[in-house]
């Protein structure tokens, strides 16, 4: 199995806050690998950094044996890496099917007419489950099917590495099971590696085999989900450290604070 | 229920704008045969809603699809009509001197390229000095007074289809090249750079491709319009109204609408008109237009065509319902 993407010492600072701290991971093709760590610890700056929205200010990010760091989102995209965002960001006053077309015209696919993407499309919508909704505009779908819908976008270009972003965030149990069929589905048929940041811990668990845990842009733990979940430092980062009876609670949520401060 | 789905389908909606528009212009084609011989007076007044009309076309297309926010579009009408005017002058005849004068706005255009490093709120303000800048530099260059010569004054008649065909090349032209890649990329952008340019959307390069094609439009209108007035001179670089009336137009059609600036152009002309006519005075026009831009900002933000369209969708849909109750009761 080749490396598919490596980080090579990158850091990434705003101002006076460094957001990422000389962070070295890689990714094999075909692995499902997760990011998970508390609020603030630099998980959707890694993939900031990745797809070409920030440029790292030391270190090197390379992409199927290529330096991709500095180079822009678009190039980026078209090398075969595909995202979902956070917060979504679907076109609002496209139909769902034009969203996804824009996707299938100027990513990895470039596919050459708007008409001969529509059945590529179509049959992406049909695997996210948004087939029935093509022709409505993106605005007047719900937030699950607006998360559909930034996944059907990333499948359209045709990406070889796949970041999803909370993806599973505010969606019920059900649909938090489809998504992961999805996953699973596309990694098997299409041979699509992911990384997936995410707070819903069950679907690590179930999905992931890998999991790098991060704090304060600092890689503190990576194993398999189980290794994760027993690992007294990960344990640390979320919870604080154990709390002696008498103190009150304070130190943990204040620093809560400033990291969510931060992220933003 | 068939006429519930016909409405629901946006993709069918374009389609029959569209042919409304197309059968408009068939009308306007023939409108001179039917007209009394001379009746030259509503054939300028065609006249100059194509030139609004194609101005509209062109700031619709780089401010409402593609985001655009430029306050400058006198640069490429007055760009247009001094080009076209020296051309003729220089001894070329009508038609290749507006082609020139719009090739001389896309050439400009590609030259402001580089103000797109601009965050997008500057970059308004930069469109809005650059006309100030060009006047002295035309003056050097080309001439201060541009007159249409003699040979090139052509009766209302032909200034009247010689601007059907300009508008037409620019609705259609524009409605094509939005149905197309461009357009997909172009509308993409109006909506969110930073989610296109994650799917791969080339920001700069399509942005330019609006730029250099309003600017080619709008230049035409210019040059057009030196045709229409028959001589300008290079004050005309100072006149805001046309950098600001089409994009008022724009906003009360419908922006980022394909029916939105035939509408527009259309409404402003009929106050533009009526005022004129009945008011005697060039002040009156823009305080009612003014005061129709307020409301149409008050009550409908989006735009009259979309919130028209929206409008007939709830009522057919609502007809459509009653017709299946009917049915299955």
């Amino acid at each position: 199995m080749a490396g598919l993407l490596s980080l090579d010492g990158v850091t990434k600072s705003f101002g006076g806050v460094t957001a990422v701290k000389g962070l070295s991971l890689s990714v094999d093709e075909g692995e499902i690998v997760g990011i998970i760590g508390p609020n603030g610890a630099g998980k959707t700056t890694v993939f900031n950094l990745i797809a070409g929205i920030y440029k790292p200010n030391a270190g090197r990010i390379i992409f199927q044996g290529t330096l991709i760091n500095g180079k822009n989102p678009f190039q980026i995209c078209k090398l075969g890496i595909a995202r979902t965002f956070q917060t979504v960001r679907p076109f609002p006053k496209m139909t769902a099917i034009d969203n996804v077309i824009v996707g299938a015209l100027f990513g990895r696919a470039r596919i050459s007419s708007p008409s001969s993407s529509r059945e590529y499309c179509e049959k992406i919508l049909q695997v996210v489950g948004l087939y029935q909704k093509r022709d409505r505009l993106a605005r007047e779908l719900t937030l699950a099917e607006q998360r559909k819908l930034e996944l059907a976008r990333a499948l359209a270009t045709r990406p070889q590495l796949l970041m999803l972003d909370e993806l599973m965030a505010g969606l019920t149990s059900a649909e938090i099971s489809e998504e992961l069929e999805i996953i699973r589905m596309l990694r098997a048929e299409h041979k699509i590696t992911v990384m997936l940041i995410e707070h819903v811990m069950r679907a690590v668990m179930q999905i992931c085999e890998r999991v790098i845990v991060l704090d304060h842009g600092v890689r503190i733990a990576e194993g398999t989900p189980a290794q994760i979940a027993s690992d007294p430092l990960v344990i640390k980062a979320y919870m604080g450290e154990r709390i002696k009876t008498g103190n009150k609670p304070e130190e943990t949520t204040s620093a809560d604070q400033e990291s969510e401060a931060s992220e933003s | 229920m068939m006429a519930l789905n016909f409405s629901v389908l946006p993709g069918k909606r374009g389609t029959i704008s569209s042919t409304i528009v197309l059968f408009g212009l068939l009308c306007a084609a023939v409108f001179p045969l039917v007209l009394r011989q001379t009746n030259q007076t509503s054939l300028l007044l065609f006249s100059i809603y194509f030139v609004w009309l194609t101005l509209a076309q062109s700031w619709n297309l780089m401010g409402g699809y593609a985001g655009l926010l430029n306050l400058g579009l006198v640069s490429f009408f007055a760009l247009g009509a001094t080009v076209s005017g020296a051309s003729m002058h220089a001894g070329l005849s009508l038609a290749p001197s507006i082609l020139l004068g719009g090739l001389a706005g896309a050439l400009f255009a590609v030259a402001l390229i580089p103000t797109f490093r601009l965050r997008s709120d500057y970059f308004a303000i930069a469109t809005l000095v650059i006309p100030v800048l060009m006047k002295p530099l035309v003056e050097f260059f080309i001439g201060t007074d541009f007159l249409v010569p003699s040979a090139d004054i052509t009766s209302a008649i032909d200034q009247y289809y010689i601007g059907l065909v300009i508008t037409g090349f620019s609705i259609f032209g524009i409605y094509l090249l939005m149905r197309s890649k461009v357009g997909y990329a172009l509308k993409a952008i109006g909506e969110d750079e930073l989610a296109s340019s994650s799917l791969g959307v080339n920001i700069l390069l399509f942005k330019s491709i609006a730029l250099v094609v309003g600017g080619f439009v709008a230049s035409i209108a210019g040059s057009y319009f030196l045709e229409y007035i028959g001589s300008i001179n290079s004050t005309i670089f100072l006149n805001l109204t046309y950098s600001l009336f089409p994009i008022f137009m724009v906003i009360i059609g419908g922006i980022g609408t394909f029916e939105g600036p035939i509408l527009g152009a259309l409404i402003f002309s009929v106050v533009n008109y009526s005022t004129e006519n009945y008011f005697s005075g060039s002040t009156y026009d823009v305080l009612l237009f003014s005061v129709v831009i307020m409301i149409v900002a008050v009550l409908i933000p989006r735009g009259i065509a979309p919130s028209a369209l929206a409008l007939t969708k709830r009522i057919t849909s609502r007809h459509s319902t009653k017709a299946v109750i009917s049915q299955t009761a």
